[in-house]
């Protein structure tokens, strides 16, 4: 009777652990599958300051020195690219030379800035090494709590008005262009197109169900 | 008095220094990111300075393989509760006190078995439960022989609530990645 106990209790465990391995490989799985079903634009994170909204006026300091004003409305009737980076983030490197060639595409139309924050050293040298010296950088932790940064790279774009047009988590030199065509779209972010596009469909599936 | 049984308190012991000398290990296989994570936590305040997080880098990576230890050895069974159950709870605290402030951390250091993932009241949540769960260590256990069955049953319950734990801390992840609505 107590071996066929021990049987049942231990059968009973195995069973348990298995179910429990099977429910974490699902759940990884769900993960997975989560990081490939990505947006194809910039995905908005940002809990502060919403597009549509006034950009907060900050006057910081340039890691070279001079004053950056951020926000506001822009005299030379320029937009505003904030590139939030971090010099321990690989994709922020990564996307760089990118950021480089489309303040190239976009010069005189927009400035790009970078902001970051933390050691200024640690950042010079990150400037140097990545060959952003032309481009104004930043350092400000207000700057990313005002804006409510919780993932890198992330880009915000401000229009001449000095108001949010568009932001997003920017991992691809696509994900860039999408703020852009966000601006130019006058839609905030890939998150509302797809909304619109699914309330459209909602509404043509309802009017042939009322057809019928 | 409350007592507990063997195999539970073995199992739950077991679970305990697996959770924590792998989340140690981490730390020590991985020092700068551990660094980076711990700055961030102290981003804007005063103790933003390279030598005080280093200093508290060092703190921790030193409680906790103090804290692994006691646990492991038993010696103490209430001293080491209750220093587990307070590094948990300070580890919850640390992130409330963050998202409170509104400093969106990248990464809340405590990804194991899962993904890196930002800090969340989840998280906290699930510091506080991991924090009583700590407490019943400090538990007198029932005194008798044990057996065969008894061995077993505190493997499967430790190997049970490590897998219990890797499963919340996975589904924690995925539920940051449904609130992004994408």
């Amino acid at each position: 009777m107590t071996q066929t106990l021990a049987v049942i209790i231990a059968l009973q465990w195995i069973g348990l652990i298995g179910l429990g391995l099977v429910v974490l490989g699902l759940a990884r799985q769900i993960g997975v599958l989560h990081n490939r079903l990505g947006p194809a634009g910039a995905l908005m994170l940002s809990k502060g300051v919403k597009v549509g909204e006034p950009s907060p006026k900050f006057r910081l300091q340039s890691i070279e020195g001079g004053d950056v004003v951020l926000g506001g409305s822009d005299a030379s009737g320029q937009s505003t690219l904030v590139m939030f980076v971090a010099p321990d983030c690989p994709v922020c490197a990564s996307l760089i030379p990118t950021i480089k060639s489309i303040a190239k595409a976009e010069s005189g139309r927009t400035r790009v800035i970078f902001a970051s924050d933390g050691d200024p050293e640690k950042h010079r040298r990150y400037r140097a090494e990545k060959d952003i010296e032309g481009m104004p950088y930043v350092l400000s932790g207000q700057l990313g709590m005002t804006y409510s940064i919780g993932k890198l790279p992330y880009a915000v774009l401000i229009d001449q008005d000095g108001i949010i047009a568009s932001q997003g988590l920017v991992n691809t030199r696509e994900h860039i262009e999408s703020l852009f065509e966000a601006h130019r779209m006058k839609i905030a972010t890939i998150q509302d197109y797809l909304a619109l596009k699914n309330d459209g469909e909602d509404r043509r599936d309802n009017s042939v169900l009322q057809t019928y | 008095m409350i007592t507990i049984e063997p195999s539970l308190a073995w199992g739950l012991r077991i679970a305990m220094v697996v959770l924590i000398g792998l989340a140690l290990l981490h730390k020590l296989r991985a020092p700068l990111e551990f660094r980076s994570a711990m700055q961030a936590y102290l981003r804007n305040t005063v103790l933003d300075k390279e030598s005080i997080v280093s200093f508290l880098s060092l703190t921790v990576i030193t409680l906790e393989l103090a804290i692994t230890f006691l646990v492991a050895v038993a010696w103490w069974p209430l001293v080491g509760a209750v220093a587990l159950a307070t590094l948990f709870l300070i580890y919850g605290v640390a992130m409330a006190a963050n998202l409170l402030r509104g400093n969106a951390l990248l990464d809340c250091g405590c990804s194991w078995g899962a993904d890196r993932q930002p800090a969340t009241w989840h998280r906290v949540w699930g510091n506080a439960g991991l924090s009583a769960l700590s407490l019943l260590l400090a538990v007198p256990v029932v005194e008798r022989p044990a057996n065969n069955i008894d061995l077993f049953v505190a493997g499967a319950f430790a190997g049970f609530v490590i897998i219990l734990y890797a499963i919340s801390n996975q589904l924690m992840a995925n539920s940051g990645r449904l609130e992004q609505k994408l």
